[in-house]
């Protein structure tokens, strides 16, 4: 019988090797590469050097960049929160058929590539878009609105890309509230909105811390959606190091940015993560 | 002087969709007794509990609590105490919390709550948990603390719905005798909803059988199981022994009657009239037949009331205080219940003689198949 086991346990790890091959290969590696580059003078194979580093922290000018990436992260964190709870709330107490044609609807938008989203959205928001055209004619303003190419059209562009992940980590949670426990805080007095802050809410906060780290994480990393809707003037870490491989052809520089990214990410998770569980959090949804 | 009630229902009525699921339910409830729902599962309990509750509405009918019309009036506004099957507590909060819950919405103060909470755990007998979280309670912990948490806010009446079905045998009887005794302590009005008879029959003062959304009987737990008022009363609670049979004549005490099979019988008469031809059930309790060994000294002489019917054993089942016999007679197969006795004892395949007094055998119109 234990021969059994361990045979089984054997085949287990056989079966994880192509992932794991994969991982190594396209994660890893590269990975560990790009940290050589920052490290070190000559493409990763010369002298050990900081100044790279040195360079990012010496100038203010990246410190503000990370700042406002770290900015339009949380804002779209607000944003897909504020937007995606009522609708993750109807979700999780409709019935099973509109359950799945809302998630449809709302995965749907990722049928088509991001680029073209983004360019959808110049047609809503620009000058001469959809939005500022019916509000001009109307005479509501009299000059197109500034939407585009500021930290708005960012953060409209993110919470676009990034609301559905908020909405499905948070419907999961509600999804998963005993519906009794609204029949027992209602018998004992409380009103709707009682039962929304006392039930409903703190029993989704496993599903609200989830959506706000997966959205901030993704938040802080986008390229596409800042490059587009934010235009030059509202430059994200993301962009950054991308010019500095792609036009300043300083990779040293552009992957120690790609570094001062991750690190600033998992450091700011990290803290979040320490903020919000609590001992009596881990008492109540720890497994 | 009238007397006042604490519930009332008058013609209730509920559907969902084209299907009525409760009929016509009237029912009044005395302050400080203890009325069951007593039905097979979908007959339309919680549905019942769900309207007094205020969880739903009825579509027809009017619902009065301690005098006040509560149509319309939602769930939070009812003053109501509520268990659970599945408990129910607030998997976020303590015990503590959860017990002082309903007293917070209330706006008692902070040292009042903490009095209230403390007395009512002490009641439940678990003192010792304000601390702990629901998850870290057994099932059984979990009922009394969901009973402490509905009886602190001290409810103008209690509304249990199947709060032991989730529980083992065990901790089921241990767990409604204490209900039992802590509703007759507190005296506060209970309904208890429930699909088992010895359950209902044990809580109750008085029973609500209902079937398929109707009542089919109200009455003390003995009225119930001694008196059934339909066919289906008889045969869902407690054992019964059921024949199909035509009306074939009687007197003024009994009616005769022929089974399908063949065998005569009579049975006591009873307020409703019958005309020979007409197709009946009659129901006899196991308890009530008497078992004897064919030729044996006892067996008694033919006497007028008296049904017998001879058979052969066929299964013996030995269950603690009884013995339960199921005999073959002709082609209908009896249960027969009968004290224990290590001095007389049956063998399967042994020929007997059963015998039942006709004022014990229960007759009613056949069912409409
Ligand atoms: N919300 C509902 N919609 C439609 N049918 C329902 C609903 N709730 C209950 N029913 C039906 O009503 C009947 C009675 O249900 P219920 O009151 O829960 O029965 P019980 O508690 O006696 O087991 C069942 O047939 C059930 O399927
Ligand atoms: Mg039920």
């Amino acid at each position: 019988m234990p021969q059994l086991k361990r045979s089984k346990g054997l085949i287990a790890m056989l079966l994880l090797v192509p992932g794991l091959i994969i991982i190594l290969g396209v994660f890893v590696l590269p990975m560990i590469y790009m940290l050589m580059i920052s490290l070190r003078e000559d493409m990763g194979r010369g002298a050990w050097t900081l100044v790279s580093y040195a360079h990012l922290f010496q100038d203010s000018y990246y410190l503000e960049i990370l700042w406002r990436t770290v900015k339009l992260s949380l804002y779209t964190v607000v944003v897909c929160l504020l937007l995606g709870y009522p609708v993750a709330m109807y979700m999780a107490q409709a019935a099973p058929k509109m359950r799945g044609l809302i998630t449809f609807l709302i995965l749907s938008p990722h049928l088509i590539s991001v680029v073209i989203r983004n360019f959808g959205w110049v047609v809503i928001l620009g000058d001469d878009g959809f939005i500022n055209n019916t509000l001009m004619s109307l005479g509501i303003i009299s000059g197109p609105l500034r939407l585009l190419y500021n930290e708005l059209g960012v953060v409209i562009g993110l919470t676009d890309s990034l609301i559905v992940y908020m909405v499905l980590a948070i419907s999961t949670s509600l999804y998963a509230i005993d519906s009794s426990l609204y029949k027992a805080a209602g018998i004992l007095g409380a009103s709707r909105t009682k039962q929304f802050f006392s039930i409903t809410l703190p029993l989704s906060l496993p599903g609200i811390f989830a959506g706000t780290t997966l959205v901030f994480s993704l938040a802080m990393s986008s390229f596409v959606t800042p490059a587009l809707m934010g235009g030059t003037s509202v430059k994200v870490l993301p962009v950054l190091a991308y010019e500095q491989m792609m036009a300043s052809l300083d990779w040293s520089l552009g992957a120690a940015i790609a570094f001062l990214l991750l690190g600033s990410t998992i450091l700011l998770v990290t803290i979040f993560t320490r903020l919000v569980e609590t001992k009596r959090y881990k008492e109540v949804f720890s497994s | 002087m009238t007397k006042s009630y604490d519930v009332e229902l008058h013609q209730i009525r509920k559907r969902f969709g084209s299907t009525t699921v409760v009929d016509n339910f009237n029912l009044q409830v005395e302050r400080g007794e203890c009325v069951t729902f007593l039905g097979p599962s979908g007959c339309g309990k919680t549905t019942t509990l769900n309207m007094l509750a205020g969880f739903l509405e009825p579509d027809e009918g009017t619902l009065i609590i301690k005098g006040k019309p509560m149509n319309g009036v939602p769930a939070n506004k009812r003053d109501l105490g509520m268990v659970f099957q599945t408990y129910s507590l607030f998997p976020h909060m303590t015990v503590a919390e959860n017990v002082a819950y309903g007293l917070k919405l209330r706006k008692v103060s902070k040292s009042e709550i903490e009095t209230r909470v403390r007395k009512v755990l002490d009641v439940v007998k678990l003192p010792h948990l304000t601390d702990r979280y629901p998850k870290q309670l057994s099932g059984g912990q979990r009922q009394r603390i969901a009973i402490a948490r509905a009886l602190v806010t001290e409810p103008s009446l209690l509304l249990l719905d199947e709060p032991l079905s989730n529980l083992d045998a065990k901790l089921r009887e241990e767990l409604r005798e204490e209900i039992k005794r802590l509703q007759q302590e507190i005296g506060v009005t209970t309904i208890f909803v429930t699909h088992d008879q010895e359950e209902a029959m044990y809580m109750s003062d008085r029973i609500v059988v209902l079937d398929h959304g109707k009542v089919e009987q109200i009455g003390t737990p003995e009225d119930i199981y001694q008196q059934p008022a339909t066919a289906f009363v008889h045969e869902f609670v407690g054992k019964s022994n059921g024949f199909q049979a035509v009306i074939t004549g009687g007197d003024e005490h009994h009616w005769r009657l022929k089974t399908t099979e063949g065998m005569t019988f009579s049975a006591k008469r009873n307020d409703r009239l019958y005309n020979s031809g007409d197709e009946v059930s009659v129901y006899v309790r196991p308890e009530y037949i008497s078992l004897e060994k064919v030729g044996s000294m006892q067996e008694t002489a033919e006497e007028a009331g008296v049904n017998s019917i001879s058979g052969t054993v066929k299964l013996l089942s030995f269950l603690g205080s009884f013995i339960e016999v199921i005999v073959e007679a002709g082609s209908h197969i009896i249960t027969v219940r009968t004290n224990y006795s290590p001095i007389i004892s049956f063998a399967e395949g042994e020929p007997v003689k059963l015998s039942w007094n006709a004022y014990q055998a229960n007759i009613f119109p056949r069912k409409e198949a």
